[in-house]
């Protein structure tokens, strides 16, 4: 598939000034993205939320230092059979959360490849954030430290938090972190989200948190 | 696969069962509360099924096909076998590949710019992930489980399951309800991603009665139809001379837009209008 645009719908709120920012949630199946979709735009949490079929497609629109920003957010299927569709969502997508599960080893190595992919295939300047989710479970039951997940995002030079969708730990920051980052280093007149953003390193605080 | 492989393999399988059957149909009074057994037979059935049938193992959306089976028939032996026969009928199993699902969507594509032609020029000058048609994936391999409430999706399920003329009719429904659903995409000129969320917020919204009715007018209209598309032609492979029409055959038409320029019908690339008088089998 080749590059192509789509039409901008002309924002309702906030005028010409809104920026659109496009956002992708990757991750294995069940480490909660659509949870924290729902926790974020909604401030809803479901348990028992069922698997996504497909991909989903959210909007909110929040005010990040002056700037109103509306998030166009794509909530992707975790079981891989999906997985040839995934490029078009994250195609020209200035934000990534890549989701684990703080529970469960084999999420955080889904993360891992799914970082690789980023990397490797997707605007070079995407912003991309880690999130190890379900932050609020037992401490006996985690299975990735936060050092680990820390660590990892550092050596990418990826923003990392823990979230948990259940009690809304972190979970607006971590969104209002994505976008303060792309609106401060698209800031400078003349800048476009696409060409602008910078990706340097979160490595100082080890986190959008 | 090596044995390790096969053993991750299972685990991946497990795991994703495990992990699905406790968010299906939760609100539904069979599957309804905590530790409810249920839960356990409906798992069972999935991860028996995985074993039998290791080249499938398990998709995302199966426990949603089997819960309402389940729920319906409640025992598990049953249940699995009436499980089975729904796999091999429903698209969502004869086509776990992305090709297969390609097929569907191409054929619905086309029915589009037939039946739905405004809609599917608004599509079309979207550009290729407008193509993609996002947003009825989930009708297509759910059969429209997540649209409607129990009672009008198992309708639904029943209507497709008839085969009546058609073996495609799930296409004829969701070109009914873009028919019924989406004017406000063309009026409001909505870009792919706001089409998705136009057509996922009508979930549980849409009126299945109505639907059902259009669809069978579409096919009907389709029947109808003196020339048809090469490109549609395999969705008529059940449309014989039926009740309605008795004797009528589409001449079919070689559309003259295939890829490879070769028309899968007839293989005659250089006469894209070359008309064909009779159908395969006919």
């Amino acid at each position: 598939m080749t590059q192509r645009s789509q039409p901008k719908q002309p924002s309702a709120a906030g005028g010409s000034k809104s920026k659109q920012i496009k956002l992708v949630l990757l991750g294995e199946s069940g480490v909660g993205k659509s949870s924290i979709a729902l926790r974020y735009v909604r401030g809803e949490f479901n348990e028992n939320g069922e698997a996504t079929i497909g991909a989903a497609f959210l909007t909110k629109t929040v005010n990040v230092r002056g700037q109103s920003v509306k998030f166009d957010i794509w909530d992707t299927a975790g079981q891989e059979r999906y997985h040839s569709l995934a490029p078009m969502y994250y195609r020209g997508a200035p934000a990534a959360i890549i989701v684990y599960d703080v529970t469960s080893k084999s999420s955080f190595t889904r993360a891992q490849a799914w970082i690789k992919e980023l990397l490797q295939q997707a605007n070079s300047q995407m912003v991309i954030c880690l999130a190890g989710n379900k932050a609020d479970m037992a401490s006996e039951t985690r299975t990735v430290s936060r050092e680990e997940g820390k660590d990892h995002a550092e050596e990418h030079g990826l923003l990392f938090t823990e979230t948990s969708a259940k009690t809304g730990l972190n979970v607006e920051d971590m969104f209002i972190n994505l976008a303060a980052k792309i609106v401060a280093t698209t800031m400078s007149p003349g800048n476009d989200i696409e060409e602008n953003v910078r990706l340097e390193e979160s490595g100082k605080k080890g986190g959008c948190c | 696969m090596n044995d390790e492989e096969q053993e991750q393999f299972w685990r991946r399988i497990q795991s994703t069962v495990e992990k699905d059957v406790i968010r299906t149909d939760r609100s539904h009074s069979y599957f309804k509360g905590e530790d409810n057994p249920n839960i356990e037979v409906l798992q069972n059935i999935l991860l028996n099924y995985a074993v039998a049938n290791p080249q499938l193992g398990y998709t995302q959306g199966m426990s949603d096909l089997l819960a309402p089976v389940l729920a319906e028939i409640q025992n598990e032996a049953d249940a699995y076998w009436c499980f089975v026969g729904l796999m091999q009928r429903t698209l969502f199993v004869s086509s776990p590949k992305d090709n297969d699902m390609d097929k569907q969507l191409n054929y619905l594509k086309e029915l589009l710019r037939m039946m739905q032609s405004d809609f599917y020029y608004h599509l079309n000058r979207l550009g290729e992930d407008a193509m993609e048609l996002l947003f009825c994936h989930r009708w297509i391999l759910l059969c429209f489980k997540r649209e409607f409430p129990e009672v009008d999706a198992l309708r639904i399920w029943e209507a497709c399951w008839s085969h009546y003329q058609t073996d495609y009719f799930h296409l004829f429904i969701c070109v009914a309800i873009v028919s019924i659903y989406g004017d406000d995409v063309i009026d409001q000129g909505l870009p792919s991603d706001e089409i998705l969320l136009h057509f996922s917020s009508l979930a549980m919204h849409m009126n299945g009665d109505l639907v059902l009715r259009k669809a069978r007018g579409l096919l009907h209209d389709f029947r109808q139809i003196p020339k048809i598309p090469c490109t549609l032609h395999g969705l008529c492979s059940l449309c014989g001379p039926g009740m309605w029409d008795s004797g009528h055959v589409p001449i079919v038409e070689c559309a003259g837009n295939h890829v490879d320029g070769i028309c899968p019908y007839h293989s005659n690339p250089t006469s894209p209008t070359h008309v064909l008088h009779s159908m395969p089998g006919q």
